[in-house]
């Protein structure tokens, strides 16, 4: 019995033993990964993304970030101008997402340096030390809408529209067509950024524009007969009686041997305003014309004014490169929702020999966002794709060098206090469109902008096979009953819309 | 019949998915209802790429469902056992058999097989399970959410569709999917046997013939041996589904125009009805975008195939002759070439005009680098001829005469346009 019982204690020892070596062997393997013996190099870190010099706001979500390239680890230290420190180590820079609120916070208008180490083939190399800077201006948005969509031709698979915590990595799903088969959802807005007024279209079997108001959806028409075309890219009224449109015409090319892959272009277009409590569309043949095509309405933000653009309609295909659009204005009185008796022209681009597309007005009404391509509107297509901002107040425009890339800069959105901006960007591959977020001050000078950030960013924008595309901030999360959606497709009860 | 009489329908599982080896992809399976079925699946049917492998699994997986079937048989019915040995093997070739038959229809998901073998394994598990009843409870609850979370989800590859009776083991479709096995493949020779067998008489297949027939340097003097229909056995009309789109890319591709080549594989991809992605699909926009000069984009693709099983040796040899430059890509023997074809110029596709397209491909190749595009002279010689447009073949045939040196081939064309005269 006696020796059971020290055959017993003789393996619990071994046990306890084999515990306390596989503890030290973690400790000691854990001991190895703090930068130790670092040699130091006079380069900036190869980091994804791009995060060096960037202006973050106070509530974003961790900047994490890689390091390219074979790495065995990463060790990050970031310390606070004013106050505190962060420090990550491991596979890529994982910030831990209360401590990193804490210090950006305590550090508002201040920098933050990050200083950044990585273990290559068992040595530790450090680099040169780099700066993010935090801007005293808010972002008081909750996060962001954008749809998600393979940059394909014709064909599409799965898509969505899903909105984006801006402080976490959380993303949820506003509606997909995963339980609706090819369907198409798309240009979702909302009334500056507030979703209580929401609109977007479905393409497909079951089309249909939906309006959703303050939890009260109605499921419109796809086509107005009498109109001649769909609704297509909306804009809301500041006071949210209306809601400005465009119906298109729009037709597909595709190069044979240029960079750019796609060219979309309208046989026809024409602007308008719908007032959804009547349902009925408001038109004028002053921005609804035989020769010109009108398109992209956006109302300003005291909604007297609406933008849109206009260009000379040409023979399509033929004369595909010879649309260019100026940016055109024409009054507009809410009372009576009536028009304005001229339209003026607010910037020629066709002068410059370019074309302008995705008018913007800050909300502030100080300034004017708009892209400019070589020819046509739909610049995500468009690899000279550049981003322009218009000082209203001045009448002078400026490229936005400090935003824009080599690659597609396109559709953009600005945040409630007209202090930050969301934009596309094909930058990282020419081909799949990021989130970029920049600040823009006062005098209209804009901080480099920064991609939204991610968990793993070089994982997760690595292995997407999908494109974020236009994007819009949201105050708040956007409450939409899917399932009740999905039915309200299904079924086919819609409105008819009716020309006022 | 070919050895492997199926292997075009185990050749379109595999490339209609991209199966993944890292643990992210393990667990985006786990989260969702019937992963588990999905994800073995998945990892079985990558092996599909070589479909000798793929006939071996299946083999084995259906001589599994017949045992595990048997052997719940003979408990069930023990009072059978001793004297109807026979019978009870009988009886456990039923569901089997019957499986079989289900996965002739091609948009039958193999994760089905996974499931029957889960669904069998639980039972068989809980028929021996001790007569305790509460026991036996928690056990048949524990089974069912086994049951649920590895096999509960739709096994078609069409939402809300289901199966077709009709699509089970269709010999056409096996046929259209032997030739696209076999144009993926690029085994001009063997397309051309297997045509010579059975006359090719669906577009796809035409196609098919026809591309390997101009590989080969033969569409001149033997397109008339076989079944044609028109301009659109050389381009088949684009409509939308995975399948037929991917004979008309490799056309595409083949002849230098590698835009629309893209064009046509990023569509088949975004056309497979369940939402996956396409390895084959990747592979190809991997390498039009390297000869396009688009190396970013080719990365990412290629980063993507690393983590395969099957691609991950072919990006990573693609990866490192990305970072040799652009001289290493230029001196490939297959990339170099179709980036030497491609058209300097630029214009909007328009498919009622790809017999101009092709003239410009060859004229623009011989005059500006040296280099003929024999592909593209076959198709724009045989397009006219196939519309029954004589004038504007003769127009060809002289343009051809004057600019290069092969009449020998042409006087094929031109016996081809007397046959179709007589005819």
């Amino acid at each position: 019995m006696n020796n059971i019982c020290a055959i017993k204690r003789l393996i619990k020892m071994k046990r306890i033993l084999i515990v306390v070596t596989i503890t030290l062997c973690v400790v000691f393997s854990a001991c190895t990964n703090t930068p130790k013996n670092v040699t130091k190099i006079n380069q900036l870190p190869p980091i994804f993304p791009d995060y060096t010099d960037v202006t973050i706001p106070v509530g974003i979500a961790p900047l994490n970030f890689n390091v390219m390239g074979e790495v065995d680890r990463v060790d990050v230290i970031v310390r606070g101008s004013k106050e505190g420190e962060l420090h990550t180590n491991g596979k890529w820079a994982s910030f831990d997402v209360e401590d990193w609120h804490r210090l950006v916070a305590a550090n508002r208008g201040g920098i933050l340096t990050a200083t950044v180490c990585s273990k290559i083939d068992g040595k530790w190399i450090g680099y040169k030390d780099f700066n993010i800077h935090i801007s005293s201006y808010n972002l008081d948005e909750w996060g962001l809408t954008y749809r998600r969509v393979a940059p394909g031709y014709e064909v599409y698979s799965h898509m969505g529209i899903y909105q984006r915590d801006l402080s976490s990595f959380e993303e949820y799903t506003i509606i997909d067509n995963s339980k609706a088969y090819g369907m198409c959802i798309n240009c979702h807005t909302s009334n500056r950024g507030n979703p209580d007024q929401l609109v977007f279209h479905v393409r497909g079997e079951h089309g249909a524009t939906m309006i959703q108001q303050s939890g009260r959806r109605e499921w419109l028409k796809a086509k107005n007969e009498a109109l001649g075309g769909s609704l297509v890219y909306p804009y809301w009224h500041p006071s949210g009686k209306y809601c400005a449109f465009s119906t298109n015409q729009t037709r597909q090319g595709f190069h044979v041997s240029d960079q750019n892959r796609i060219e979309v272009f309208d046989l026809s277009s024409d602007v308008f305003v719908y007032n959804p409590t009547t349902h009925e569309i408001i038109t004028d043949s002053l921005i609804s014309t035989k020769d010109w095509s009108e398109n992209c309405p956006v109302f300003s933000p005291d909604g007297k004014t609406l933008y849109f653009i206009t260009c000379f309609q040409q023979s399509y295909p033929m004369h595909y490169k010879d649309e260019q659009y100026n940016l055109c204005r024409i009054d507009f009185k809410p009372e009576t929702g009536t028009f304005g008796k001229s339209v003026d022209t607010l910037f020629n681009a066709v002068a410059m020999g370019k074309s302008l597309t995705w008018p913007k007005p800050s909300y502030d009404g100080r300034f004017l966002m708009f892209t400019l391509v070589d020819y046509g509107y739909f610049s995500i297509w468009h690899r000279e794709s550049e981003q322009w901002l218009l000082d209203l107040t001045t009448g002078k425009a400026r490229l936005i060098d400090e935003i824009n890339s080599n690659e597609a800069d396109s559709y953009h959105n600005w945040s409630a206090n007209s202090r930050w901006i969301v934009f596309t960007s094909r930058r990282a591959n020419g081909l799949y469109s990021q989130l970029y977020l920049a600040s823009i001050d006062e005098n209209g000078q804009a901080t480099k902008p920064f991609l939204l950030p991610q968990e793993n960013p070089l994982k997760y924008y690595e292995e997407t096979l999908y494109s974020f595309n236009t994007p819009d901030f949201t105050k708040t999360q956007v409450s939409f009953e899917t399932s009740d959606a999905y039915y309200e497709i299904d079924n086919d009860n819609r409105i008819e819309t009716k020309m006022k | 019949m070919e050895a492997i009489p199926f292997r075009g329908m185990l050749n379109f599982h595999e490339e209609f998915q991209l199966f993944q080896t890292d643990a992210e992809y393990f667990l985006s399976h786990l989260t969702q209802r019937g992963g588990m079925a999905i994800y073995i699946s998945e990892f079985q049917v990558q092996f599909y790429n070589n479909y000798w492998i793929g006939a071996l699994i299946l083999a084995l997986e259906f001589v599994l469902i017949q045992w595990i079937t048997l052997d719940i048989l003979k408990i069930i019915l023990q009072s059978l056992r001793n004297k109807h040995g026979v019978l009870l093997c009988l009886l456990s070739l039923i569901p089997v058999s019957f499986l079989w038959i289900i996965m002739g229809d091609i948009n039958v998901m193999h994760s089905l097989i996974i499931a029957v073998i889960i669904t069998l394994l639980l039972i068989a598990l809980l028929i021996r399970a001790p007569k305790n009843n509460l026991f036996r409870v928690l056990e048949t609850i524990a089974a069912l959410v086994v049951f649920i979370w590895c096999t509960g989800t739709s096994h078609y590859r069409i939402p809300s569709m289901t199966l077709n009776i009709s699509n089970i083991y269709n010999p056409k479709t096996i046929e259209l999917l032997d030739y696209d096995l076999l144009v993926r493949a690029n085994r001009w020779e063997q397309i051309i046997r297997k045509a010579k067998k059975q006359q090719p008489d669906l577009p796809l297949s035409v196609c098919a013939t026809n591309l390997a027939l101009g590989m080969t340097n033969q569409l001149g003097h033997r397109a008339s041996e076989f079944f044609q229909n028109g301009p659109e056995g050389l381009f088949p009309s684009f409509n939308k589904d995975p399948f037929s789109t991917l004979t008309t890319a490799e056309v595409y591709f083949q002849l230098g125009l590698i835009n629309t080549a893209q064009r046509y594989y990023f569509e088949a991809m975004e056309a497979a009805p369940n939402y996956k992605k396409s390895c084959r699909c990747i592979r190809r926009l991997a390498e039009t975008n390297l000869i396009n000069g688009q190396y970013n984009v080719a990365r990412k693709y290629l980063h993507i195939l690393q983590k395969t099983s099957i691609y991950k040796k072919w990006a990573q040899q693609t990866l490192t002759m990305i970072d040799n430059g652009d001289a290493a890509i230029s001196e490939h023997p297959l990339y170099g070439h179709l980036r030497r074809m491609k058209l300097n110029e630029d214009f909007l596709y328009n498919d009622q005009e790809i017999d101009k397209i092709c003239r410009l491909l060859l004229l623009q190749n011989h005059e500006e680098k040296s280099e003929i595009n024999v592909l593209a002279m076959q198709y724009m010689l045989l397009y006219p001829l196939l519309e029954n447009n004589y004038d504007k073949f003769v127009q060809y045939m002289n343009l051809v005469r004057n600019k290069l040196p092969y009449t020998q081939e042409f006087a094929s064309f031109e016996q081809y346009l007397r046959n179709k005269k007589t005819d």
